[in-house]
């Protein structure tokens, strides 16, 4: 490190050129980098909007109360205030039986059309939507609206969450392994492309240690060009990606527009992920580099 | 501590890749001397081994003997107290050996310790200067004026 400030625009220079000397090595690395990137950066994509649709349906987690139809406004009233004190719930809202049909509509996109004829005699009851403050209180909660008078019935969804956490934890875990398998793969093969390029010089760097120079002069090249390889391995991954959810967040969210799915917004997420894997890029560069001249220091 | 001995080769050692100033400039870059001084010192050195014609010249582009003298040159160049020049004038033949030798003496008359390895009898006993026999790790003679010993 000691002489980085001085000579750090001839590091640079050196590492440069020697990105330019061994073209067809620098391209196979900067590939390995670019393959690797790809899958991790899918990879994540999928993953983080697994999580953002788990977050979103444990924060949907609702208790339907069906209001039993003989209850007139007063017995409602009373209902209301009764669920409203109970000690695990944090809101209740009221949404009659003309709202629950428009809701259940507009769930059917166009094929909701149908149920119009519905808006005649609606067979719908008005409910009451209660939200506890925690999502694993709802069972018990429910139980407990349950016994009240003027309920018909409660209607919660625990046992689809907890499948679908399953299957988000599940696909996670083999996604990290995943990524975790494929990152060390791109850095044998850097750490192989570059160590290929160092043996041609190893002459070069023998002759430097001789002439007096520390081993961070001799690796500071060497460092600044894995960098170099990450980094650019880096700039398809990073394009593809931004495009490509660009244009999926185009075409798929008509689609799945008020269905529980949702994808996580095209703005912070996609620059966070380019981020992460420009990050992952460079430090892959940087391992493999430095792990390749390591051994070629000991003269 | 390599950086207080300038060491000369048998295979001279010079980066191929470089040019014969690139070379000796390198010995300083690697110490982290400033720009505007690498360019003055390594001017003199060259000046001082006659190469500053060849300085954009490539090793390869050399003869033996020219390469010895950018191998010297390289040594010197950031006035080290010593020199240690192990069998230089192995690899070249008699004529370009004494022009090596004379430039060691004159680095050697300007205050800079050579030591030198050699197997080379008539330079030894031409030139007459301490000569120091090691055998088996050992030292068995130490003459101030000293010839090639006959068993050696």
């Amino acid at each position: 490190m000691v002489f980085m400030n001085k000579t750090l625009g001839r590091h640079l220079r050196e590492a440069v050129k020697s990105l330019g000397r061994n073209a067809w090595m620098s391209i196979a690395s900067i590939s390995a980098v670019t393959v690797t990137l790809l899958l991790v950066g899918t990879f994540l994509v999928i993953m983080m909007n697994l999580n953002n649709i788990a977050s979103n349906i444990e924060e949907d987690v609702e208790i339907t109360v069906l209001i039993d139809r003989t209850a007139d406004q007063n017995a409602q009233n009373q209902l209301e205030s009764k669920l409203k004190n109970l000690e695990k719930v944090e809101n209740v809202q009221f949404s009659s039986k003309d709202q629950e049909l428009e809701k259940l509509i507009k769930s059917f996109g166009e094929k909701g059309e149908s149920f119009k004829l519905f808006e005649q005699d609606n067979p719908l009851n008005d409910v009451f939507i209660v939200k506890t403050k925690v999502p694993e209180d709802t069972p018990v909660v429910a139980e407990e609206i349950k016994k009240m008078r003027y309920v018909e019935n409660v209607q919660y969804a625990e046992e689809t969450v907890k499948k679908l956490f399953e299957v988000v934890n599940v696909s996670r875990n083999i996604g990290i392994v995943l990524i975790i398998g494929l990152v060390f793969t791109a850095m044998f093969l850097i750490s192989n492309t570059i160590k290929i390029t160092i043996f041609a010089r190893r002459r070069e760097i023998e002759i430097m240690k001789l002439v007096g120079a520390t081993n961070w002069f001799i690796r500071w090249p060497f460092f600044l060009e894995g960098l170099f390889l990450g980094a650019l391995g880096a700039v398809i991954p990073i394009t593809v990606l931004v495009v490509s959810y660009n244009s999926l967040v185009n075409i798929a969210v008509p689609y799945i527009q008020g269905s529980f799915v949702e994808l996580l917004p095209f703005s912070p997420f996609v620059f966070q992920i380019s981020a992460i894997l420009l990050l992952i890029g460079v430090l892959i560069g940087i391992w493999g580099s430095l792990m390749s001249v390591r051994k070629f220091l000991k003269v | 501590m390599r950086r207080n001995i300038g060491v000369v080769f048998q295979d001279f050692k010079l980066l191929p890749k470089l040019t014969v100033y690139e070379n000796v400039a390198f010995a300083l870059e690697v110490i982290g001397e400033n720009p505007k001084n690498i360019k003055k010192k390594v001017l003199n050195v060259l000046d001082l081994v006659q190469l500053k014609h060849k300085a954009r010249s490539f090793p390869d582009e050399l003869s033996g003997g020219e390469q010895q003298r950018v191998s010297i040159a390289r040594s010197i160049v950031n006035n080290p107290p010593v020199i240690i020049a192990d069998e230089p004038t192995g690899n070249l033949d008699p004529e370009t050996s004494w022009e090596i030798m004379r430039l060691l003496e004159e680095i050697n008359n300007r205050g800079t310790t050579v030591l030198m390895a050699t197997h080379n009898k008539v330079i030894v006993n031409t030139i007459r200067k301490r000569v120091i026999a090691i055998e088996d790790g050992k030292i068995v003679r130490d003459e101030a004026r000293g010839e090639y010993g006959l068993y050696e």
